[in-house]
């Protein structure tokens, strides 16, 4: 069958409508309010002005944010990596009767809604909560310690939650390596270590890299944890973004910030993917005649 | 270049026995070839030989020392996989240098030799390829090279030419055979292909439900089959009930048919009046002025031959005729039989 072009575009037209009304035309919207000057009776006044730009950049103290958004997401998808790669190479190990269960498991932090999570949290972290009480009982801390409020906390909360969309792919990814490669390389006189680094951490890339992207985006965008974790002691560029246009009213200035952040989260992810092209180019599986 | 011992190898999986008592002992230097239908423990065997599987019982040596307890890299196998198993991320000399750089060989030594085999296989030119973009020949020839590069102590080939089609699997056939003997490795090979086991074999073991039935030369196990499974499976076969008249010979003995009396070959010591089945490959027989009665029940021609189905008594065994043979359906025919293609094995139906 060739697929006629009218009928391409009837299988296609929910999909253009959805990502036209609900994706271009909103950013399209956040682009424009960028370049307006401020109003105080509507949402951005008449005129046209690079001056919200002008501000952002003479600023330090936003792109301070700026950089420890970047800092805290790029740790969190280091940390998210790190602890993923074990799970993910023991999901795609288990036998079809266990899986499941596992992949239950794996997903389980993603089946609680963000703001009882980030409830469990704060009871679990606070003043007189489990935390402190067993290390209280433990005699390691004299009187209980602040927990909440901390950057590490939000990192540690944002990195539980991640850690699905960077096993995920990275299972797949491992799942499609094929087990006789790992035999070859045994036969050819490669220890279990050598097979790992050779055979299987190269191969895993396709996965790797996908799930650094998918968990590198979520962080730096991640809003409602670190306002709820984070409280003021934690300021992060979402929060920032939402102060302007809610608190202080300037929704032409947190356009601006949505913009760079954007764009900022943009040029992170084209730098990795171009830096590592190649190692992706080399691992995709499954493309042998 | 080794020699090889199995002794007394057993496995099952959840129950269902894979392999039974495999002994086996693999001539250093020699080409054996483990033939069989899927499901026979041809397979299995070669992956308890190169450390794959744990075997539940038994014992493999290798110049009379154990190798049980070495993991597949402690070996020194050279691996051929029916699926090729190249490393996909790496290039055809990344592939064959795996196994050396493994071994911590100097890089100067490991270019060498990787250039050196590539030459054998003649794809010297397509080294700095990712094995995507080679065909399925080329890339068996980069597994072959990459196993034989690290000059093992023996080659292990599971169904090599499964993958590929005809024609390439018969110039790749000759091309293993002419590396095995140059290097004078020893080789084990699995593969469910008669002609490619006779072809390729200096000792072909037909193994039957996780047991060899038959070890022997390819000469052997095709003319002096020791059961009719062995005979079906190593190429086409017709029979015919037999009782021994008389022995005329050593192992050699007139027998009696539904088509009358011809004279065949034997094991030594079979009884007269002993019921037996004859085995007659369709090359053993041929129109002549003495043999078998028979009539054609069938032919269809092939183009090289006629493929004839021939009825004696209830009987039906096939053969092949000339082209240009003319014979009408029905037509009686008298069949020479070859007496030393005609061969005697037990008639296990018989009480």
């Amino acid at each position: 069958m060739t697929a006629r072009p009218w009928r391409l575009a009837i299988l296609g037209a929910p999909a253009l409508f959805l990502l036209v009304v609900f994706f271009v035309l909103p950013y399209g919207e956040i682009v424009m309010m960028s370049f307006r000057t401020p109003s105080s009776s509507a949402p951005y006044g008449d005129g046209v002005t690079l001056a919200n730009y002008a501000r952002m950049f003479a600023d330090g103290h936003y792109l301070g944010i700026l950089a420890e958004t970047v800092a805290v997401g790029a740790s969190i998808t280091a940390i998210c990596l790190l602890i993923s790669f074990p799970i993910a190479l023991h999901l795609s190990n288990v036998g079809d009767r266990w899986h499941t269960l596992f992949y239950a498991c794996v997903v389980s932090p993603l089946l609680v809604g963000v703001l009882v999570r980030n409830f469990g949290w704060m009871i679990i972290l606070s003043f007189n909560g489990p935390i402190n009480q067993i290390l209280l009982a433990l005699g390691l801390i004299d009187r209980p310690v602040r927990l909440l409020f901390t950057v590490e906390v939000v990192v540690l909360a944002l990195v539980h939650v991640f850690i699905p969309f960077m096993v995920l792919p990275i299972t797949t990814a491992l799942r499609n390596i094929p087990p006789s490669l790992y035999e070859a390389s045994r036969s050819l006189g490669a220890g279990r270590f050598a097979t790992f680094w050779r055979v299987t951490l190269p191969l895993s890339f396709p996965g790797v890299q996908s799930g650094v992207i998918l968990v590198f985006v979520l962080a730096i965008s991640a809003y409602v944890t670190p306002v709820l974790l984070g409280g003021q002691f934690v300021v992060l560029m979402p929060t920032v973004i939402v102060q302007q246009l809610i608190a202080a009213f300037a929704w032409p200035f947190g356009a601006v910030l949505a913009m760079i952040l954007t764009l900022s989260t943009l040029t992170c992810v084209l730098v990795f993917a171009f830096a590592t092209r190649g190692l992706a180019r080399r691992a995709a599986i499954g493309r042998t005649p | 270049m080794a020699q090889i011992e199995i002794a007394g190898l057993r496995k099952a999986y959840n129950g269902a026995v894979a392999i039974d008592g495999v002994d086996l002992n693999v001539a250093s230097g020699s080409f054996v070839t483990l033939l069989g239908p899927s499901g026979c423990g041809k397979t299995t065997t070669l992956r308890c030989l190169a450390g794959f599987i744990t075997p539940d019982a038994g014992a493999i040596r290798v110049e009379g020392r154990d190798i049980m307890g070495l993991g597949p890299e402690g070996r020194d196998f050279g691996v051929v996989f029916q699926n090729y198993a190249l490393f996909p991320h790496l290039s055809v000399f990344d592939n064959v240098a795996y196994g050396l750089q493994a071994r911590r060989v100097p890089k100067a030594e490991i270019a060498a030799r990787v250039a050196e085999v590539l030459g054998l296989v003649q794809l010297g030119h397509l080294k700095d390829r990712l094995p995507r973009a080679l065909s399925g020949g080329q890339q068996q020839r980069v597994a072959l090279a990459r196993a034989l590069v690290i000059r093992p102590q023996a080659l292990l080939l599971d169904e090599p030419l499964a993958n590929l089609d005809a024609k390439l699997r018969f110039e790749m056939r000759w091309l293993i055979r002419e590396l095995q003997r140059k290097a004078g490795i020893t080789a084990l090979y699995v593969t469910h292909d008669q002609a490619e086991a006779m072809a390729l074999s200096d000792q072909v073991a037909v193994m039957k439900q996780g047991r060899i039935a038959q070890l022997g030369s390819p000469r052997d196990i095709y003319q002096r089959p020791r059961e009719r499974y062995v005979a079906e499976f190593t190429g086409e076969a017709s029979y015919l009930k037999a009782r021994i008249a008389e022995a005329v010979g050593n192992g050699r003995y007139r027998v009696a048919t539904a088509g009358g009396e011809v004279i065949a070959n034997g094991p030594a010591g079979l009884a007269a009046g002993s019921r037996h089945l004859l085995l007659l490959r369709p090359e053993a027989l041929q129109p002549g002025a003495a043999g078998l009665r028979a009539t054609l029940q069938g032919r269809f021609f092939v183009g090289s031959a006629q493929h004839c189905e021939m009825r004696i008594g209830d009987e039906v065994i096939k053969l092949y005729l000339p082209p240009q043979a003319e014979l009408g359906e029905g037509a009686a025919v008298t069949l020479a039989v070859d007496q030393d293609a005609a061969w005697l094995l037990p008639d296990e139906a018989a009480p």
